[in-house]
């Protein structure tokens, strides 16, 4: 079928959606029109005061809030008559005016303010609106819905609630779930909001009188507290309640204006007990960017965190309730600012004058990359950050073709599950080398509770971005807790493929990894090793007075960590006797005469080394000088210079040497170690010796110096 | 009287107005309804609470933008009335009607969609992800331009040519996927 094709038929089916039956009935609509005028309109009180001059900076955080209040009044408008209010008496309501006004006139005593301050505030306003609208005289006849008047009263009540009474109401009702939680939050940040607007509006007010709080020509907040009992009552009194409601005065990166923020550390302690994990990353989000939006956050950031918040603002809204206010409105600052990260204003300062991209926007952009999990903004810059990286971050194709437009499809292809996770860079990621106890109670909560998330589904997006460590002691965990499908699921594709599922959860093959007396996990970049297609590494734990690294794991194609075995990366010694001798000899005379380098390809580094000392033995250093790489990117030393050097004395390898061992410290690089015969007569001696080798087309080589 | 003056005027609150508005509207409202997704026996109660709603909102748009608003309005309302209300209606529709009443809706769709590859493209047009989904609803049934579409929908303009490249993309694999029956009328 082409498009043409399909434009007929839905064309034909246009013309069908015709037959659709029509029952409108208009009048219907204009009485259910009716009934919601006659609900009192939300109109703030014309006292004239200059509180009502206020600006609103947060006009849709606030229309929402007085929608989320009143929202109930809408929709459960009807054409029903009221039963349950038919029980109330005028007294009744009466009675619930003189309650209103003593609840009223608590908070007002509470924010130290006086009544036209008080009938200023945002969500006082509203409350009253709340309150006019279900109980106020005549409600009995003129009311239009049918919320119980009692119900209409609690909504009032609770649109007078102060952040801080707000903030103990919800601890002392223990956990929410998610739409709870950010139902909550989304009041509480509007409320925060309405007194920060109040606030704001005073100091602005005040700027004469409180201009003299200045410290080496900044205004300061320190000397404006300091000083309070100087100023004018309103802000002594604001300084007092500030802290109570989780706020706090600042002073903008410039200096030249007081502005009010929130504090919520007393807060949040607790609150994050109560409130949903996932909905009350938006109080931490919202500490760090404020109602002001990014601008503040880019004044106030460098540029290269911002990648930071933005993969902190994904995550929050990949993982939270789509519908609600604080989502859409993080919604709007996730785009802003990547749009920012990816297409600063001035792209001369983005790029120098070779067109090479700032090093402030690199560390922003490569942080994009690796952010563990599906993640939109991953998925749009991994082919950039690569190509440039390739490109010595010279300006290129790729990125002159970035559509932030893709970033949305992205994004709402996460939110709908459709999204893949992006490989991540784990040569950037893993740190050069590590030491994680076994006994740090940090370490093991935390893989407890990974340990517990991936234990309920076995949903693999939970380790993604998990190291090799903590995988292993994940499944270390698992084995201590007999949870033997767990350790299949961590368990490599190859391990998989090899072994039956059912034998292995009947008869782990593999238990007790990590030993009983060992006291830490050793990861060393060094054993990170790229073998193929596969990136492999070995994890360390204490073998006697050594860190052995026995532990086998794997990067799957999945981009997850899983163990592959256990196997020393460390060959077992050779022993340097006659066998080893003879097979020594063998490859040296087959090379001495030559010098063919294919010749040694297939031979093992120990046999290498033991040839370089052999070579020694006989006294032949030209051998000994053709075993050296030849590579010109390595250092060199002419021939001429090398023989007339000193040269060591061996008089036969097997009485120089007892063992000689091999280990792989990364792709391409390897240590064999010797370990001497004991000498009696020097006590000092190190009895090892370390002989470096790199690995090359025709096999093993030494570089110049190897023992260095 | 000029749409555009019968908008102030209903902005000034004749209801008179407001009235002939809907009586111009009502059609496109209930259609756009039923191609997202409403049933047809749900059509007067979606229909209703768009108009109740509109002028609610009436005062805030500009009269230009009438039809963006009822589009926006139209398309909130249909999402929200399945994910608010219907379980409260089901409840009430089984113990009050149970069979009859699936029986009744299925015969009304059937009623509008006499032919059967209307009722297939139909269909597919409802298993689209919304995204994909409101964009062609608009663009074939309503002829909004992608500038309308990208203003009631509040994305970028570029993003509704995407999703229109692929919603037809898919449409199609779904037909092909079906027997792609022949349109024989």
């Amino acid at each position: 079928m082409d498009d043409k094709q399909l434009e007929e038929r839905l064309n034909l089916l246009k013309s069908s959606y015709d037959r659709l039956p029509s029952s409108l009935d208009t009048d219907e609509i204009l009485q259910k029109i009716e009934n919601e005028n006659n609900i009192a309109p939300v109109e703030k009180k014309s006292k004239g005061s200059k509180w009502q001059r206020i600006t609103v900076w947060a006009v849709s955080i606030a229309s929402v809030f007085v929608i989320g209040i009143l929202g109930t009044t809408f929709l459960n408008d009807s054409n029903d008559v009221t039963t349950s209010d038919q029980e109330n008496s005028e007294d009744d309501i009466k009675n619930l005016e003189k309650k209103y006004k003593e609840e009223r006139l608590k908070r007002q005593q509470m924010l130290q303010m006086d009544e036209v301050e008080f009938a200023s505030i945002e969500f006082v306003q509203y409350a009253d609106s709340i309150f006019s609208a279900q109980i106020s005289p005549g409600t009995l006849e003129g009311k239009n819905d049918n919320i119980p008047i009692k119900e209409g009263y609690k909504n009032a009540l609770e649109g007078l609630k102060l952040p801080s009474e707000m903030v103990e109401d919800t601890i002392s009702k223990g956990k929410l779930n998610a739409v709870q939680s950010i139902s909550f939050i989304g009041d509480f940040i509007a409320k925060t909001e309405h007194l920060i607007n109040f606030y704001e509006y005073l100091l602005y007010e005040q700027g004469a009188d409180i201009k003299i709080a200045e410290h080496d020509g900044r205004l300061s907040e320190h000397v404006l507290i300091a000083n309070r009992y100087n100023m004018p009552e309103e802000i002594q009194n604001m300084i007092e309640v500030l802290p109570k409601q989780g706020l706090k005065l600042a002073v903008n990166k410039e200096g030249t204006a007081f502005q009010i923020v929130p504090d919520w550390a007393m807060f949040t302690r607790d609150l994050f007990t109560v409130l949903d994990e996932n909905e009350s990353r938006y109080l931490s989000l919202y500490s760090s960017i404020p109602g002001y939006g990014i601008v503040n956050l880019l004044d106030e950031q460098d540029f290269s965190v911002l990648g930071y918040y933005l993969a902190e603002i994904e995550f929050t809204l990949l993982n939270s309730t789509e519908d609600s206010v604080m989502h859409a409105r993080f919604e709007n600052y996730y785009f802003d600012l990547a749009e920012m990260i990816l297409f600063p204003s001035d792209i001369n300062e983005m790029f120098n004058e070779n067109n090479v991209l700032n090093m402030d926007t690199r560390i922003a952009w490569e942080s994009l990359v690796n952010i563990p999990g599906v993640s939109p903004i991953a998925s749009l810059m991994k082919p950039v950050v690569i190509s440039m990286n390739a490109s010595n971050w010279k300006y290129n194709e790729t990125y002159k073709l970035l559509d932030i437009e893709q970033l949305r499809d992205y994004y709402y292809m996460a939110l709908e599950d459709a999204l893949e996770t992006t490989k991540l860079d784990w040569f950037a990621l893993l740190p050069d080398g590590e030491e994680m106890s076994l006994e740090s109670n940090e370490a093991s909560n935390r893989l407890l509770d990974l340990y517990e998330r991936f234990n309920e589904n076995f949903d693999f997006s939970v380790l993604h971005g998990v190291g090799p460590m903590d995988i292993t002691l994940i499944y270390h965990y698992a084995d201590s807790e007999n949870n033997h499908e767990v350790m299949w699921e961590l368990m490599s594709s190859t391990f998989k493929s090899e072994n039956s599922k059912q034998d292995f959860i009947e008869n782990p093959t593999l238990q007790n990894i990590i030993r009983e007396s060992s006291k830490n996990l050793y990861f060393n970049k060094d054993y990170l090793i790229q073998n193929n297609k596969y990136l492999t590494t070995y994890i360390g734990q204490e073998k006697g007075d050594q860190v052995s690294y026995d532990l086998v794991l794997r990067l799957d194609s999945d981009d997850i960590w899983r163990i592959q075995g256990v196997e020393d990366s460390i060959s077992k010694g050779t022993l340097v006797d006659d066998e080893f001798v003879q097979r020594v000899h063998a490859l040296y005379k087959a090379f001495a005469k030559t010098y063919d380098q294919a010749i040694l390809k297939e031979a093992t580094p120990e046999e290498v080394v033991g040839l370089f000392y052999y070579s020694a033995q006989l006294k032949d250093y030209d051998t000994q000088y053709e075993l050296y790489i030849k590579d010109d990117t390595r250092l060199q030393i002419p021939k001429d210079e090398y023989m007339s050097g000193e040269h060591q004395n061996i008089v036969d390898i097997r009485l120089e040497f007892t063992e000689i061992k091999f280990a792989l410290l990364s792709e391409g690089y390897g240590v064999v170690t010797l370990t001497k015969h004991p000498d009696p007569r020097k006590s000092d001696d190190n009895p090892i010796i370390s002989f470096q080798l790199i690995q090359t087309e025709n096999g093993w080589r030494p570089p110049f110096m190897p023992i260095q | 009287m000029l749409e555009l003056e019968l908008i102030e005027r209903a902005q000034q609150g004749d209801k008179a107005a407001y009235t002939e508005l809907i009586h111009i509207h009502h059609r496109t409202v209930e259609k756009f309804a039923f191609q997202c997704g409403v049933l047809v026996h749900d059509i007067p109660d979606v229909t209703q609470e768009v108009f109740v709603k509109l002028y609610r909102f009436l005062h805030q748009f500009q009269r230009d933008r009438f039809t963006t608003w009822l589009y926006k309005i139209t398309l909130n309302t249909a999402r929200d009335y399945y994910r608010k209300e219907t379980k409260e209606k089901e409840k009430s529709h089984k113990l009050n009607t149970g069979i009859r009443e699936t029986y009744m809706s299925k015969s009304a769709e059937d009623r509008v969609l006499v032919f059967e590859e209307d009722r297939e493209l139909h269909k597919a047009i409802q298993s689209l992800d919304e995204k994909y989904r409101h964009p062609i609803i608009m663009f074939y049934f309503h002829e909004l331009s992608y500038e309308q579409i990208a203003e009631v929908l509040n994305v970028p303009l570029s993003t509704i040519k995407i999703r229109q490249l692929r919603a037809k993309a898919l449409l199609k694999s779904a037909l092909q996927l079906n027997g792609g029956v022949r349109h024989g009328r």
